[in-house]
């Protein structure tokens, strides 16, 4: 893409309200992905060389490696003072050999990890996390999580997001969360809310519940405020929390996993990782994906729209470059998915538009599927033409009638949703998730016969944590279809 | 007097094919049917309802709908899985290009509409026909494996395939999964598509043989039919041999059984387990020394649609040593008995 369309998207990226009502009029497609790579390649410079390591020294490198494992107290500065005073660079392959020879004790492959954390050098950060991708041990783990938090290379977020997926040691995952943190990440604080309550031991409860103290304090938040951090991160105040000012290899990151979404890659599990990690990215990370919604690869458009999708309101940067992308028929409902859940209320006119007959029956059922989640009353007339029109295909009517549950029409909508329970062509499990949520948007705002209605309608659930089998999933509909058509002329 | 009336018949024999053939030569052509906006594969069934009722019994139109799935993918909030479980119509996105996920119809999961849709409305099919309905257009690459492969490829099926004599015989797919109604060209192709839902598709693959060989039990296992390696896809699917001692006359109570061995293909974030599917052809060899196999033994094959196996009362997952009846939680393929 020239500069000039570039500045263009990231002026789209930066507007708001202003373009409320305006058809998109799309991207002039180009290799964004590949220029922005090289851009930012040409910005970040090479890499420093390692310089190879006189092979007389190697030994003297791991004897400052067996110097730290078995030393205390001020005897440890010796060999960190030494190894970046002496040695630098060179000694980082040494390094990694201590670091992953098995047959090593654990005290001298730890000490090998903080030698290499004391090295200010891109490979030091590289081979930490190496050891963290791939080590089977989850001490090693640990370690490397916590070194590459204060090693302050931000280029590392990218990874250790994905590392999030993958991680299984829950101590692991606590560093990991913590060192994200420190870049001003905070896409692991929802699960280390979830050890401070349900991690194994009560050991670990009180590891997660200071390491989520410590992170609310870093985020500039009371030691308590664990909880609104989380709810921050995910929401369109996300931006009000401190920012990183990202490097440009922290970028380069970003697009080099951009560029494993292209149409070259046949295997979803590398897109999977890709989606996952980006997707996890702060604020700082949306108008950037934004200017890919106009890559020459359709594929790449596609999975950043997702990307976007996935970010939530945390991508609201991204909303009016969501907007544009309505113009492209392929990709207008994935854009359309994405400007629901980033909720982009400019976007609701072009929306409301592209719900009428003659747009294509996807983007139709996509649109009206944004417009519940945009959440806006000024849709429901819209919305309610829709869910009533009997020759409207069933899912488009499922998504109105979803869409006006979220609009708090769902008294509405609930008698015809209660027949799709059970009906043998509808979406069932579509519905019953539109009725729950109906029922515990009634409880949550205390109206009267929601709460008694929604245990009565989790007692028809079956046992917790048991999967049914198809044929008992629809007794279980038919069963909470009798029991709801009872209360539903109570509930108003 | 019969020669004139046969003469007259004949004649009018004639006539008729004559009139016929002028009729059909200088009558205009049948016009090509009204594009139709394909928004469901209900829509099918009017006209192909023998398919259609094939197709709605299968797992193809239960992959958006399938509790498991569901479950395992939290309702599709993970929306990785939607690109394989709802996918676009794959001749939008491109044979053996990667799947895209699709936005409508969800719940019918991969179908009708996902395999035969054409970018330009029309249907593909195995005949050229405008007139009717569906406007079908012959189209070969319904037959390729890399048709199935936009999604079965994700986890090597058809690379497991292309390893094994079945690629060089040009047998594929739909030669097991889909093959002729009774076997019988005229009829197509039955749509209800069995595979690891399907325990006698899954019992004529694969053969279990046990044996006594001096104080052990030589189990085997054989993978004699798939076309591809045993269990194949990662992560979901597994195969579990068990054994147990069979109860002498005067025991009332059956033993609990134990695990022999387990096939399968971990998932990318299990880097503890070995991958070991049991590739087409391969006999493995297993051998039971336990005092307890003294006696007569019974020896099990299961499949599981899960990996896990999860305790019937709470739903949790319980570790495999753990398990006492596999069966609660499993699909039985095969039990053998050595004396």
């Amino acid at each position: 893409m020239r500069t000039g369309g570039a500045l263009l998207l990231l002026g789209l990226a930066s507007c708001g309200a202003d373009d409320a009502g305006r058809e998109p009029r799309g991207f002039e497609l180009s290799p964004v992905v590949q220029q922005r790579l090289g851009a930012l390649r040409a910005e970040a410079g090479p890499s420093p060389p390692v310089d190879a390591l006189a092979q007389e020294l190697e030994e003297e490198v791991f004897g400052l490696v067996e110097m730290l494992a078995y030393s205390d107290g001020r005897m440890r500065e010796i060999p960190l003072e030494s190894i970046a005073d002496e040695f630098g660079a060179p000694a980082i392959p040494t390094l990694v050999l201590a670091l992953t020879d098995e047959a090593r004790d654990a005290r001298e492959r730890v000490a090998a990890i903080e030698l290499l954390a004391n090295l200010d050098h891109p490979s030091a950060v590289e081979a930490l996390l190496t050891e963290l991708e791939r080590s089977r041990e989850a001490y090693l783990r640990r370690h490397c999580a916590w070194h590459l938090g204060e090693m302050g290379a931000d280029w590392v977020v990218p990874r250790l997001c994905l590392r999030l997926k993958y991680e299984q040691d829950h101590e692991a995952f606590l560093w990991l969360a913590g060192a994200l943190a420190r870049f001003r990440n905070h896409a692991g604080q929802e699960a280390l809310l979830d050890l401070v309550e349900r991690g194994v031991t009560e050991e670990l409860r009180a590891q997660a519940a200071a390491q989520v103290a410590s992170i609310a304090e870093i985020a500039g938040l009371e030691p308590t405020g664990g909880r609104e951090l989380a709810r921050l991160w995910s929401s369109v105040d996300a931006t009000l929390l401190p920012q990183p000012d990202p490097s440009p290899e922290l970028r380069l990151e970003l697009w080099r996993l951009v560029s494993e979404l292209g149409v070259e890659h046949f295997q979803l599990r590398g897109v999977d990782d890709s989606r996952y990690a980006l997707s996890r990215l702060g604020p700082w990370a949306a108008p950037e994906l934004a200017l890919a919604l106009a890559d020459e690869d359709f594929h790449v458009r596609l999975h950043v729209a997702q990307v976007l999708e996935r970010m939530g309101p945390r991508a609201t940067a991204a909303g009016a470059a969501l907007l544009e992308a309505l113009a492209e028929p392929a990709l207008a409902p994935t854009a359309a998915e994405a400007l629901g859940r980033v909720g982009h209320p400019p976007a609701r006119a072009a929306l409301e538009t592209r719900t009428t007959p003659e747009h294509p029956h996807a983007l139709r059922v996509a649109a009206v599927r944004a417009l519940g989640r945009i959440g806006m009353s000024e849709s429901v007339a819209v919305l309610v033409a829709l869910f009533e029109e009997e020759e409207e295909p069933r899912d488009l009517r499922n998504a109105a009638a979803t869409a006006l549950v979220l609009v708090d029409e769902g008294p509405r909508v609930a008698p015809w949703l209660l027949g799709e329970l059970t009906h043998p062509d509808a979406d069932r499990p579509a519905a019953e998730l539109a009725l729950e949520t109906w029922l515990v948007r009634g409880a949550e705002a205390g109206r009267e016969g929601y709460s008694a209605a929604l245990e009565a309608w989790r007692t028809d659930a079956g046992p917790p944590g048991i999967t049914p089998p198809l044929e008992k999933l629809d007794e279980r509909r038919s069963r909470r279809a009798q029991s709801l058509s009872e209360r539903i002329e109570g509930l108003r | 007097m019969a020669s004139i009336a046969l003469r007259v018949l004949l004649g009018l024999v004639v006539l008729a094919g004559a009139a016929w053939l002028v009729t059909e030569l200088f009558s205009p052509p049948e016009a090509p049917a009204e594009r139709r906006r394909w928004v469901s594969s209900r829509q099918c069934r009017e006209c192909h309802p023998e398919v259609y009722a094939e197709w709605d019994g299968s797992w193809h139109s239960k992959s958006f709908v399938d509790p498991d799935v569901r479950d395992l993918s939290k309702e599709f909030t993970n929306t990785d899985c939607i690109d394989c479980h709802a996918p676009r119509p794959v001749f939008e996105t491109g044979v053996g290009k990667r799947v895209l996920p699709r936005s409508d119809r969800r719940a019918e999961g991969v179908d009708c509409i996902a395999c035969h849709l054409l970018p330009s409305g029309d249907v593909a099919g195995t005949i050229d026909d405008p007139r009717a309905a569906c406007r079908p257009v012959a189209k070969l690459e319904l037959q390729r494996v890399d048709y199935c492969g936009v999604c079965h490829n994700q986890h090597k099926t058809v690379d497991q395939w292309r390893d094994t004599p079945y690629a060089e015989q040009g047998i594929g797919c739909l030669e097991c999964h889909m093959p002729f109604r009774d076997g019988d060209p005229n009829r197509g192709r039955d749509h209800t598509m069995a595979a690891a839902h399907d325990l006698d598709l899954i019992r004529g693959a694969i053969v279990l043989e046990a044996r006594r060989e001096g104080e052990r039990v030589v189990v085997e296992v054989e993978n004699v039919g798939a076309g591809h390696s045993y269990p194949t896809d990662e992560r979901s699917r597994a195969s579990d041999l068990w054994w147990r001692p069979v109860p002498s006359a005067e025991e009332e109570a059956e033993a609990p059984w134990f695990h022999l061995h387990r096939i399968r293909d971990p998932y990318r974030y299990e880097t503890d387990l070995p991958r070991n599917l049991l590739e087409h052809g391969e006999r493995r060899r297993l051998d039971l020394e336990d005092p307890r196999a003294a006696g007569a033994v019974e020896v099990l094959l299961v499949y599981k649609l899960t990996p896990y196996y999860r305790d019937p009362a709470t739903g949790e997952a319980v570790a495999i040593e753990e398990v006492t009846d596999p069966l609660t939680d499993s699909l039985e393929v095969h039990r053998v008995r050595v004396d």
